[in-house]
C-alpha cells in the first residue's frame, strides 16, 4: 500500500504568503511507498523506524483512519476503508500521544463508556475489567480523575481501555513514550500475558529498544516510507551490524599508540579500552597481547540499541545525500 | 435491523451525554456560574426588547408576546443543540488539526460521536431561560406546549446540521473555524429579531444560506397559529439539512488527513 499527501509549498515571508494565495503550488509527498506484509494471528510484531518514516501513517491506514492512495489491504478479513465500523469492533488502538481517557473524570467512567461504545455484554465486561485491573494493577487509580494520574498510570489505563472488548488485534503506537522503567515493565508483562492468554495479535511501534526486544518476535523496519527489513529480531543484528565491540582491561596504566586498521576507539582511559572492530578480531587480539599487558578481554555483539541507532543514522545520511 | 441500530446509537449517546454532564459537574462552582451567567446574558439581551416595546407597540406586525415566544424557541433550540452536541463549535478545528483519529478508531458513527462528545454547560442556562420565556409567552394549551417542544427539537436539529455543514467545509478548504463561528453567530443574530423586518435580500438570506427564518418566524407562527402544514414544512426542511450535513461530512471524511497533535478528551 501507498499513501500520498499533498503539501502546499510556500516561500518564506509575507511575499511568499501572498504568492501562495494568488498562485498556490503543491508538492506530493509519498509517506508510505508500496509496503507489503502479512501478520499471523497471535504474532507480536515490532514496527520500527526513525521519526517521519511512515510508521504511524501505516498503522492509521490499517486501522481505517486513513485511506491509502494506492494498494489493497485486508485486516481481520475486512477492508478498513469500506468496513471501518466492522473492523474497529475487533481491534484496539493506543496512541501514546493521544488520550482516549476523559480528562476530568475517573478512568472507570471512560471504561463504562467504552462498554457502551463496543456494546459489551455486562457480565463479559465486568469479567474483562477485573482481569485488566489485576493485570495492570489499576485498583487504586480506577476512581481517580484522569487529570490527576501520572503518565505511567494514565498509559496503563489507556491500554486497558483498548483491551476491554477483547480485540483480536491491537495497534500500539509508542505506548511507553516517556514512562519510567517500572511502568514500562508492567505494560510489557501485561501485553505478553494478553498475548499468551487470549492470543491477541500485537503490532507495536516504539523507539524503545527494550519494548521491541522483550515483546516482539518479528520486526519490520520502515525507512522513508519503504520497508527495509522484515524478519526475526535476531536477524536484525546480522543484517545491519558488521562489527563487534571489544573491551580490554590492562594490568597497569597504559597509553595505546597503535591499533590495526578497521579498529575504532569507542572509549579509552589508562586502565580500560573499548573498541569497535569491523574485521580481524584475531589480528587485533594478537596485537594487544604482544604490545600491552592485558588483564581482561571481552568480545561482545553490539546492543540492539546500537543496531537501531545505526539504521537510523544510515537513513538520515541518505536523506542528507538525497537532499 | 435499522431499529436495533437506532436503539444502539441512542443507548450510546445517552452514555456520552451522562459522561459529559459528569465531566462538567466535576467543577461545581464553574458549572453553576456558567449556567447562571447564560441565564443573565439572555435576560439582559431581552431587556432591550422590553424597553423597545415599551416605546413601540409593534414592529413588523410583532408584539411583545411574539418576542417571548421567539426567545422561548430560539434559546431552547440553541440550548438543546449545544447541550447535546456541544462539540459542534469545535468540530472544524478538530478536522483542521487532524484530531478525528479518536472517533475513527471506534465502531461508532463518527459525525454523531464527534458532535456529541462535549456538552456546553451554558446551554443548560439557555434551556432554563427558554422554558421561562415560554411560560411568560402565555400559550397554555396542550397543543401549544407540544408544538413548542417539537419545534424546539426541529430548531436544535437545524442548528446542529448547519454547524456541521459549516464545519465540514474544513475537509476541503483546510480551515473553517472562523467561517463556522461567523456562520453560527449570524444564525443566532438573525433569529433573534422579528423576522418580518427583513425584506428583499435579507429575507432571501434567512431562508437559504443562513436559515434563521426556519428557527424563528416559522416556529413562532406554528405555535401561535397552531399551523400543522407549516410544522410539516419545518420537519421537511430539518430533514433536508440533516441529510446535507451527513452527506457533506461523510464525503469530507474521505479527504481527511490525520495529524500528530496531542489531544485529550475534556
Amino acid at each position: 500500500m501507498t499513501k500520498e499527501f499533498s503539501l502546499k509549498k510556500k516561500k518564506k515571508g509575507l511575499r511568499g504568503s501572498i504568492q501562495s494565495i494568488l498562485k498556490p503550488s503543491y508538492q506530493t509527498i509519498k509517506a508510505v511507498k508500496g509496503i507489503n506484509f502479512q501478520v499471523k494471528q497471535g504474532e507480536m510484531l515490532g514496527f520500527i523506524g526513525p521519526n517521519g518514516s511512515g510508521k504511524s501513517t501505516t498503522i492509521k491506514m490499517l486501522s481505517g483512519i486513513l485511506t491509502p492512495s494506492e494498494g489493497e489491504l485486508q485486516v481481520l478479513g475486512t477492508n478498513p476503508v469500506t468496513q471501518r465500523r466492522k473492523l474497529t469492533r475487533h481491534i484496539g488502538t493506543v496512541y501514546g500521544q493521544k488520550s482516549q481517557l476523559w480528562y476530568h473524570i475517573p478512568p472507570i467512567d471512560t471504561f463504562y463508556l467504552f462498554s457502551k461504545i463496543y456494546e459489551i455484554e455486562e457480565n463479559a465486561f465486568k469479567k474483562q475489567l477485573d482481569k485488566l485491573v489485576e493485570l495492570f494493577q489499576l485498583e487504586n487509580i480506577l476512581n481517580v480523575a484522569a487529570r490527576k494520574l501520572s503518565l505511567g498510570q494514565r498509559m496503563k489505563c489507556e491500554i486497558a481501555a483498548s483491551l476491554l472488548h477483547q480485540p483480536k488485534l491491537v495497534f500500539l503506537d509508542e505506548p511507553t513514550i516517556g514512562l519510567d522503567i517500572i511502568a514500562k515493565q508492567q505494560i510489557r508483562e501485561a501485553l505478553l500475558e494478553m498475548n499468551r492468554s487470549e492470543g491477541t495479535t500485537v503490532m507495536l511501534t516504539s523507539h524503545d529498544v527494550g519494548d521491541i526486544e522483550s515483546l516482539c518476535d518479528r520486526v519490520i523496519v520502515i525507512n522513508q516510507g519503504e520497508m527495509v527489513f522484515d524478519d526475526h529480531i535476531d536477524q536484525l543484528k546480522r543484517r545491519f551490524i558488521h562489527h563487534k565491540v571489544v573491551e580490554i582491561g590492562f594490568t597497569k596504566p597504559t597509553v595505546v599508540n597503535s591499533l590495526p586498521p578497521d579498529v575504532d576507539i569507542i572509549y579509552a582511559d589508562q586502565m580500560n579500552l573499548k573498541l569497535k572492530v569491523k574485521h580481524g578480531i584475531s589480528q587485533l587480539m594478537e596485537h594487544l597481547m604482544v604490545q600491552y599487558s592485558v588483564a581482561d578481554l571481552n568480545i561482545n555483539e553490539p546492543s540492539m540499541e546500537e543496531v537501531i541507532r545505526s539504521i537510523y543514522q544510515e537513513s538520515s545520511q541518505e536523506e542528507v545525500k538525497n537532499a | 435491523m435499522i431499529l436495533k441500530r437506532i436503539k444502539g446509537e441512542l443507548i450510546f449517546l445517552l452514555s456520552v451525554w451522562k459522561l459529559n454532564l459528569s465531566s462538567a459537574m466535576e467543577y461545581r462552582a464553574s458549572f453553576l456560574i456558567q449556567v447562571f451567567m447564560m441565564v443573565i446574558n439572555n435576560a439582559i439581551y431581552f431587556v432591550f426588547w422590553l424597553l423597545f416595546f415599551d416605546q413601540f407597540e409593534q414592529v413588523g406586525g410583532w408584539a411583545l408576546h411574539d418576542m417571548f415566544l421567539l426567545f422561548a424557541i430560539v434559546t431552547t433550540g440553541f440550548g438543546i443543540a449545544f447541550m447535546l452536541f456541544g462539540n459542534g463549535t469545535r468540530l472544524s478545528s478538530s478536522i483542521e488539526e487532524g484530531q478525528m483519529d479518536y472517533y475513527l478508531a471506534l465502531p461508532r458513527n463518527v459525525q454523531l460521536y464527534a458532535l456529541a462528545s462535549r456538552s456546553s454547560v451554558g446551554a443548560i442556562g439557555d434551556i432554563m431561560f427558554g422554558v421561562s420565556m415560554f411560560i411568560l409567552a402565555g400559550h397554555y394549551t396542550i397543543q401549544a406546549i407540544l408544538l413548542w417542544m417539537l419545534c424546539s427539537l426541529f430548531v436544535a436539529s437545524i442548528i446542529v446540521s448547519y454547524v456541521s455543514i459549516l464545519s465540514s467545509t474544513a475537509f476541503w478548504i483546510g480551515r473553517a473555524s472562523i467561517l463556522t463561528e461567523q456562520g453560527t453567530n449570524a444564525l443566532l443574530t438573525f433569529s433573534m429579531y422579528p423576522t418580518k423586518i427583513f425584506e428583499g435580500l435579507g429575507y432571501f438570506l434567512i431562508f437559504t444560506i443562513i436559515p434563521a427564518g426556519f428557527i424563528s418566524v416559522v416556529p413562532v407562527e406554528i405555535i401561535s397559529e397552531i399551523n400543522v402544514s407549516k410544522l410539516v414544512m419545518l420537519g421537511f426542511v430539518t430533514i433536508i439539512l440533516l441529510v446535507i450535513s451527513i452527506i457533506m461530512f461523510n464525503r469530507g471524511l474521505r479527504k481527511y488527513e490525520s495529524g500528530n497533535m496531542l489531544n485529550i478528551n475534556l
